[in-house]
């Protein structure tokens, strides 16, 4: 059982920023100071027996009625406070014993939660991190339904990217769980995300990084669709990544590691030599383990 | 002088020989000529080891010439070590008295029989052996139900009944395993095949139907270990205390039937026969939130019950965790059904899944559609859904309401979420079967009051699932 997680040694200024922003911060806002514990991390709350005892009420109700009603105690908790409410449903299923209707009841608070998207994906992101797999997976699930992604439907990052625009406005790193999540889930949809938060500006900046994703999404959407072979390589892509892996931001050089790691054919052992090299560790990290 | 008399009586006497043998033969009725055996012969006057008119000219050159034969008794039937004419009747009744028949017991397909050697058209036992239980001898060739990766998990070792082992249907399915193929878990086309005979020592060999079968003592294809057919036999098997298994592959990129048989190395007896038919279709079945495919089943996981069934009536199925479908319908299962349409021929799917199953079915489904044409042809024959609910996260509430993209057919089963469940449940599904919207279980007499975690466990639906899948998907 988990009842607290606390981090001592990443305590202070943590604290600090949360409790300056606590109060009449917007949403993304909201999401730049989650964002922020990830350089100095964050306390993670304890179990909090007003949330838990509000949260088994809702596997107790005896009609939909009830259930709505029970939910809405628990939401009117958080008080604008995403974080601890999620770190409230985080616990009780971590610490129930009946998975299924666990799931079901921590399920049902998330579905009332979703006009509220951005700021519960802004205190989702912050799990990717966590000490916790299960933890981690929780958030990596629900994450992943938030952005709704489909065999018809790309999926949507703009969740993302005020998360992400917040660090780069304030000249930090974007948090690197967060970009190789999106690499993960769609590297495509990544690059351009990133570019877009990252505050570019110049044409000269944004064409090379629009050309490379069009080049090499084009390939890949005339191999998805039979018009070359599951297989087939063409040079522009492979000159285009290569041109990508020296780029100067680590998140674009990303795009290229995660891309030989789903396609190895689309790389070259000199762009595999120069990314087991790069300066990043997540881009070192990709490209090792592929 | 002396000569001349000789050469005139041989003259006559070989033709009179002959005439006598003709005419004797005639009365005894016997037209082939009889083969002898044993340390000498006096009747066999050339020597050829058989009692035929051929004789005849070697015994009058030993009757008028006298000397010494191709054999120390040539000529000298009566043993009274000359030749001369009281030989001469019992010469003619040796070559034209036909012996007793030489008779052995036969086996065949049919039961055993006594009978010569030239009349057995199976294994004919030796000389003087009898019809009794147990004396013809037996094999038996076991063919199981596909593998997956290294092994079988998560179905068990199954063996095909011998009522289906030549069933085109529900007999032993092989993959096509063409190169290509991506084998994403190592080789595991290959089909196992029990191998056994008895007498232990009897030499067997295997017979193929068609080239297309290729059969190994290795069940990923070692270097090595491919048995070697000769006109669509093989030598005599290595069996190690009367069995031995062999991995039977399907080597051409064409779909077929072929029959592998058992036979002894040196008659026409078959001994046993299985035959393969490749698979057309594949099963995709995929458990609720938490259900993972184990060996044993879990008899409260019902999708993976009905994939079982399925499996045991010969149908490829591949059962997985729905997680492995992600919410974009990608994963490993989509790769191995587009695997098995692009390498192995497969042109039919059937999909089901319970509560996120059936949501991740949904997906499957969808990505499925919307690839076709990078994939290939093939239909999406069968659907159902089982109180299904999306998946887009492990979470996710929402019913799944959707019909599968594409599907032929479509099964829904669904009950009414309540308190026990905690409102969990799926919902009506349009173009669904029973129809219009499938079945709400709870207004049914064996389902009344069921919950989202008993739904998929009533035989009623399983048994649903499994009849109109049957009816509708050939393996």
């Amino acid at each position: 059982m988990r009842m607290t997680r606390t981090r001592a040694h990443r305590a202070n200024a943590g604290i600090l920023a949360i409790g300056s922003l606590a109060i009449g911060m917007t949403i993304v806002l909201f999401a730049a100071e989650l964002h922020a514990r990830d350089a100095e991390p964050a306390l993670i709350p304890g179990v909090d027996e007003a949330y838990q005892s509000a949260i088994a009420r809702v596997a107790e109700a005896k009609d939909r009625a009830a259930l709505a009603d029970a939910i809405d105690r628990v939401v009117a908790l958080d008080r604008g406070d995403k974080s601890k409410l999620v770190a409230q449903l985080f616990h009780y299923r971590t610490m129930s014993e009946s998975t299924a209707a666990t799931q079901a009841v921590v399920g049902h608070v998330f579905k009332r939660l979703e006009d509220d998207k951005p700021s519960v994906v802004a205190a989702l992101v912050p799990y990717l991190d966590d000490e916790s797999s299960q933890w981690r997976q929780y958030a990596r699930s629900l994450l992943r339904g938030y952005e709704d992604g489909s065999a018809v439907r790309l999926p949507d990052y703009s969740n993302y990217h005020a998360i992400l625009e917040v660090d780069f406005r304030a000249g930090r790193e974007p948090r690197a769980s967060l970009v190789k999540f999106m690499y993960e889930g769609d590297p495509g949809v990544a690059l351009l995300t990133l570019m877009r938060a990252s505050q570019m500006r110049d044409p000269a900046e944004l064409k090379p990084i629009l050309w490379a994703e069009h080049v090499v999404a084009d390939l890949l959407w005339r191999r998805q669709f039979g018009f070359v072979k599951a297989d087939a390589v063409e040079q522009s892509v492979v000159s285009e990544l290569d041109k990508l892996s020296r780029h100067k931001a680590w998140w674009a050089r990303l795009y290229v590691a995660e891309m030989i790691r789903v396609h190895p054919e689309l790389g070259t052992q000199a762009m595999r030599e120069r990314l087991a090299g790069d300066a990043n560790d997540v881009v070192r990290a990709v490209v090792t383990k592929s | 002088m002396d000569r001349m008399i000789t050469t005139r009586f041989r003259l006559w006497a070989v033709p009179l020989l002959l005439t006598a043998c003709a005419m004797q033969a005639n009365r005894a009725d016997g037209d082939d000529p009889v083969p002898h055996g044993g340390p000498c012969d006096a009747c066999d006057a050339n020597c050829d080891t058989l009692h035929d008119f051929a004789d005849v000219a070697p015994f009058a050159d030993l009757l008028l010439l006298g000397g010494i034969g191709c054999a120390p008794c040539a000529g000298d039937l009566n043993a009274d070590t000359a030749v001369d004419g009281r030989d001469i009747q019992l010469f003619v009744d040796c070559i034209t008295t036909p012996p007793p028949p030489i008779e052995g017991a036969c086996c065949t397909a049919a039961p055993c029989a006594v009978t010569t050697q030239a009349a057995c058209s199976g294994l004919w036992l030796g000389a003087g052996t009898m019809c009794q239980a147990g004396v013809c001898p037996t094999g038996n060739l076991t063919a199981y139900r596909p593998q997956r990766g290294s092994g079988y998990f998560p179905m068990s070792k199954t063996p095909v009944g011998d009522a289906d082992e030549a069933n085109d249907v529900t007999g032993p399915g092989i993959r096509i395993n063409a190169p290509g193929d991506a084998d994403a878990q190592g080789e595991d086309d290959l089909i196992e095949v029990l191998v056994s005979a008895s007498p232990a020592n009897l030499p067997v060999a295997l017979r193929r139907e068609t080239a297309a079968l290729r059969v190994w003592t290795s069940r990923d294809k070692q270097p090595g270990t491919e048995l070697i057919f000769t006109n669509d036999k093989t030598a005599a098997l290595p069996l190690s205390g009367g069995a031995m298994t062999v991995w039977v592959e399907w080597a051409m990129a064409v779909h077929g039937f072929a029959s592998l048989s058992l036979e002894p190395v040196d008659a026409n007896l078959t001994l046993d026969t299985i035959r393969f038919h490749t698979f057309h279709g594949i099963v995709l079945s995929l458990g609720g939130e938490s259900q993972v495919p184990s060996v044993p089943v879990d008899f409260n996981h019902g999708t993976f019950v009905v994939g079982i069934a399925l499996y045991n009536r010969g149908y490829d199925v591949l059962m997985y965790d729905e997680d492995d479908v992600s919410a974009d319908g990608s994963g490993a299962v989509y790769n191995a059904a587009v695997d098995a349409i692009t390498h192995r021929g497969v042109d039919r799917v059937a999909i089901f899944g319970y509560s996120h199953g059936g949501g991740s079915t949904y997906d499957l489904a969808e990505r499925l559609d919307v690839n076709r044409a990078g994939i290939g042809i093939f239909e999406i024959l069968v659907t159902s859904y089982v109180d299904a609910v999306e998946n887009d996260s492990d979470f996710d509430l929402d019913q799944e309401l959707r019909r599968p993209p594409s599907t032929g057919w479509h099964a829904n089963h669904y009950q009414v979420g309540s308190l026990t469940d905690i409102f969990l449940d799926g919902g009506p599904v349009p173009n669904s079967n029973p129809a219009p919207t499938g079945l709400n279980v709870e207004t049914t007499p064996w389902g009344a009051g069921s919950t989202h975690y008993q739904v998929d466990d009533f035989v009623q639906v399983r048994s649903y699932i499994e009849a109109n899948f049957v009816e509708r998907i050939s393996p």
